[in-house]
């Protein structure tokens, strides 16, 4: 009986003591589990809640062990070890309080004392990852994965005896870009660019500026598209075309197919700051004097004589300072023909080369050309005025005989410079020479050639210093040549079936492959952004939290001011995404950019005019109804960049286009990999979380 | 009656008074179109690699040589414009970039006729394009490339 009673006594004893265990392993277990949630809040919420005024984006203090862990993390997947360990102590360096707090309300809460500690480790496997991304061999830090984190527990009975208890987890997480390859190398692209099907596409000339180069409100409802295609890092014009291709610029594109004539805004001499003038991309020398002498001849009367060109702008202004160079124009057959069909009063909705005040070098693809006024005159090789002084396009009035006309007027005394000294006569043919090649006319160039001025404006033959042998010297003479519509340099590898710039869809894998994005809201039945972003728990006071790519499946506004933590993007699959307020990185990560996508729609602001929008912007479609940015009200600043299937859709569109400041974000002109493998894409990677771990048992 | 001399002067005052007049003119229509005009630094960066410096250079040009360097606030002449550079005369002579310059007041413009656009008369009497009468072959072939369009001018001059 005692034997029995004894046997039973421990019976009850052995199964208190293992109930104890039990318990004591549970209650380890659900606070191991605790630290790993507080693990995987540090992963996800500890490099965006850092305010750094030097990182300027979400990234975690420098020198941490997460610093540590991010930088692992940002390598290419090849660069991966099979295995690569990270501390992660919950407490390290600068770390927030808030986090500091819930570790000890959770210490607290579980009643342990010093008898326990804890330690932390992620553990980066390389078999964990795939390798994600559009373009994974040219940008190659893309990935997605799962990290295992473990959380040790070791149990301290006495000094020399303690016990350790591992228990493991894994956290999903996907590093992507907010970056799109190709498109996002270009400051502005518009898939079609063309507004007619005509030989002369002048639709775009809409913009009213006055004498000076000044915007001119009360002439014309159009205001300009002014471009900065560096991000204000003032890159000065280079010789090669290698330089614009590599350099943090951000490249134009105006795609079509035949050429459209931009006309330059007039600015002048003594506006030196004017805010929407491009007498930049003409020769001036510091005296501003721009005439440069193009032919020369011998007049028997007067000796060697020079006809010089000068170049000047459009503007519709009435003053006698402005009417002067239109007088000289106007006079001709073609001149008056070209002035009163209103094709040069009004200059370009663009300034691709940016204004008078900051002009912005960049090369411009497409069949595109600057349009601006051409005054001729006549000197001796003395300096004395020959006769005429200004060579007018001879008047014509109809119904005047053809020979009559010629006559007369090659044969005006004032022209006898003229004849004697380029061997003019009263015959057709010279009466076409001297409209065709000596005259006062509407003159046009290719875009690219006041790259020349931008770089050397005093010499009359700046283009002439780009090398013959150099690919940028074709762009610089010729609007129209093999490689107007090709894709540039590097960036051409990188997705070797599309050659050329022609078709957007050819790049749309970058921007709509869906698995780059972290978070997908079905929002059909709701169109506030905010709203359903507030929700998901991807917002928080205005604040947007998504570290990654967020898709809505329908069209949505985001009508609140929106501050993005991090880089990241937000894609609508179809139809329209509408900005109202400022979008913008919020304090200290100015070097964060959010992707605005719409895959089937059209991207509209409708901003306050003071509103800021630090975006990059697509509209895609694959139909034509769509893929537009449409400026019903512009921001005052758009950071960024814009890509497109069109701006515009006629010259009616045109003539009440609201431009804005288009600003290029320089990181976006990142080359893609090369024979090291590595994209120096780094600065916006985004990196998602997953919010919970998963045990692994 | 006079004697010789006067006569002279007066015959020789007459034969010159047309002269004197043209001078005259051409001083009264004397523009200095290199205006010097005042500016301030804004806006320099006080990040790398500026540091809150405008670099001053020996010519318009990045690769130019460095001369010193102005700072947000300072008020420099502006003597002339070269591209996207300013030539400024002080408070040291050489170029900026002109993007931090904003042009304050036309405080040294000495005529009014400087506050207001060039007409061409002015811009064409005072150039001289004879200095840079070289490679006029190469311009003309320029001009040519430019022409992308051919024009039909039969068609365009037919009565």
């Amino acid at each position: 009986m005692f034997l029995f009673a004894l046997g039973y006594s421990r019976f009850l004893s052995y199964q208190s003591d293992a109930a104890d265990k039990i318990g004591k392993k549970q209650k380890l277990s659900e606070f191991a589990s605790a630290l790993a949630t507080l693990s995987v809040h540090k992963l996800k919420y500890s490099a965006q809640l850092t305010n750094s005024t030097t990182a300027r984006r979400a990234w975690p203090e420098a020198g941490s062990a997460m610093a540590r862990l991010y930088d692992y993390l940002s390598q290419p997947l090849s660069k991966f070890e099979s295995a690569k360990h990270f501390p992660l102590p919950l407490l390290d360096g600068d770390d927030t309080s808030h986090l500091s707090m819930l570790l000890a309300q959770l210490w607290q809460t579980a009643g342990y004392g010093d008898e326990l500690k804890e330690a932390i480790t992620v553990t980066v496997m390389r078999d964990d990852f795939i390798q994600t991304g559009a373009a994974p061999e040219a940008y190659t830090r893309n990935k997605s994965g799962n990290l295992r984190i473990t959380v040790s527990l070791t149990i301290i009975h006495s000094e020399t005896f303690s016990t350790t208890l591992d228990f493991n987890y894994s956290c999903p997480v996907r590093i992507a870009t907010a970056h799109v390859p190709v498109l996002s190398k270009y400051n502005l692209y518009i898939e079609n660019a063309r507004l007619n099907s005509g030989e002369y596409d002048a639709g775009y000339n809409q913009v009213s500026v006055d004498s000076f180069g000044n915007f001119a409100d009360t002439r014309s409802k159009a205001r300009a598209l002014v471009l900065n295609n560096d991000g204000n890092l003032n890159l000065p014009v280079k010789l090669e075309f290698r330089n614009f291709v590599e350099d943090a610029r951000g490249l134009v594109y105006l795609g079509g197919d035949a050429s459209i004539f931009l006309n330059l805004a007039r600015s002048d001499a003594v506006a030196l700051n004017s805010e929407s003038g491009e007498g930049f991309q003409f020769f001036r020398r510091l005296n501003f004097d721009g005439l440069y002498p193009v032919y020369d001849g011998n007049s028997a009367e007067n000796g060697r004589m020079l006809i010089s060109f000068l170049d000047q702008g459009v503007s519709d202004d009435t003053d006698e300072r402005n009417l002067s160079f239109y007088r000289r124009i106007e006079s001709g057959f073609f001149g008056v023909k070209q002035v009163q069909e209103g094709r040069l009063r009004y200059s370009s909705i663009f300034r691709l080369f940016g204004v008078q005040a900051r002009p912005s070098p960049t090369l411009v693809q497409g069949n595109i050309l600057s349009q601006y006024l051409t005054i001729a005159i006549m000197k001796r090789d003395d300096g004395r005025p020959g006769r005429p002084l200004y060579l007018d396009n001879l008047s014509y009035s109809a119904p005047m005989l053809p020979d009559a006309y010629y006559y007369n007027c090659i044969n005006l005394p004032e022209y006898t410079d003229l004849q004697t000294a380029f061997g003019l006569d009263n015959s057709l043919d010279s009466y076409k020479q001297y409209v065709t090649r000596y005259s006062s006319r509407v003159n046009h160039r290719p875009y690219n050639q006041g790259l020349g001025f931008m770089h050397t404006q005093t010499n009359p033959d700046a283009v002439a210093l780009f090398p013959e042998s150099d690919l940028l010297n074709r762009f610089v003479t010729s609007s129209a040549h093999d490689a107007t519509h090709k894709v540039p340099g590097v960036f051409a590898e990188i997705y070797p079936d599309a050659a050329d710039l022609k078709m957007m869809s050819a790049f749309a894998k970058g921007f709509a492959d869906e698995a780059m994005a972290s978070y997908h809201i079905d929002n059909s039945e709701e169109p506030d952004a905010m709203k359903l972003l507030k929700q998901q728990g991807l917002l928080s006071q205005n604040r947007l939290v998504a570290d990654g790519w967020v898709r809505f499946s329908s069209a949505t506004t985001i009508n609140r001011r929106l501050e993005y933590m991090s880089s990241a993007g937000i894609v609508v699959e179809n139809g329209d995404l509408t900005i109202e307020a400022p979008v913008a990185p919020a304090g200290f990560r100015d070097d964060c950019l959010l992707y605005l996508v719409a895959l089937n729609g059209n991207v509209v602001f409708k901003t306050p005019p003071d509103a800021k929008v630090q975006a990059a912007v697509i509209a895609f479609s694959e139909t034509t109804d769509h893929g537009r940015v449409v400026f019903i009200a512009p921001p005052a600043e758009l950071r960024g960049a814009l890509a497109m299937k069109k701006l515009v859709r006629n010259s009616s569109e045109a003539e009440t286009f609201q431009g804005t400041s288009l600003v290029y974000f320089p990181a976006l002109a990142v080359k893609p990999a090369g024979s090291d493998g590595v994209s120096q894409d780094a600065q916006l990677l985004t990196f998602s979380f997953g919010q919970q771990p998963q045990e692994i048992r | 009656m006079k004697p010789v001399y006067l006569r002279n002067i007066s015959r020789d005052f007459l034969l010159m008074l047309p002269l004197i007049l043209l001078l005259a003119a051409v001083q009264a229509n004397a523009v200095e179109l290199n205006v010097a005009r005042q500016g301030e630094v804004k806006n320099v960066p006080l990040q790398a690699p500026y540091n809150g410096c405008l670099i001053v250079r020996e010519g318009p040009g990045m690769d130019s040589p460095v001369k010193g360097h102005v700072v947000n606030g300072d008020t420099v002449t502006i003597e002339a414009t070269s591209g996207s550079w300013y030539k400024i005369s002080s408070p040291l002579s050489g170029y900026v970039w002109s993007s931090y310059v904003t042009v304050t007041e036309n405080q040294t413009v000495d005529t009014n006729t400087m506050t207001k656009p060039l007409d061409l008369g002015t811009i064409v009497n005072n150039a001289n394009p004879e200095t840079r009468d070289q490679k006029l072959p190469e311009r003309q072939q320029l001009l040519e490339k430019n022409r992308v369009i051919e024009i039909d001018i039969d068609q365009e001059i037919a009565p």
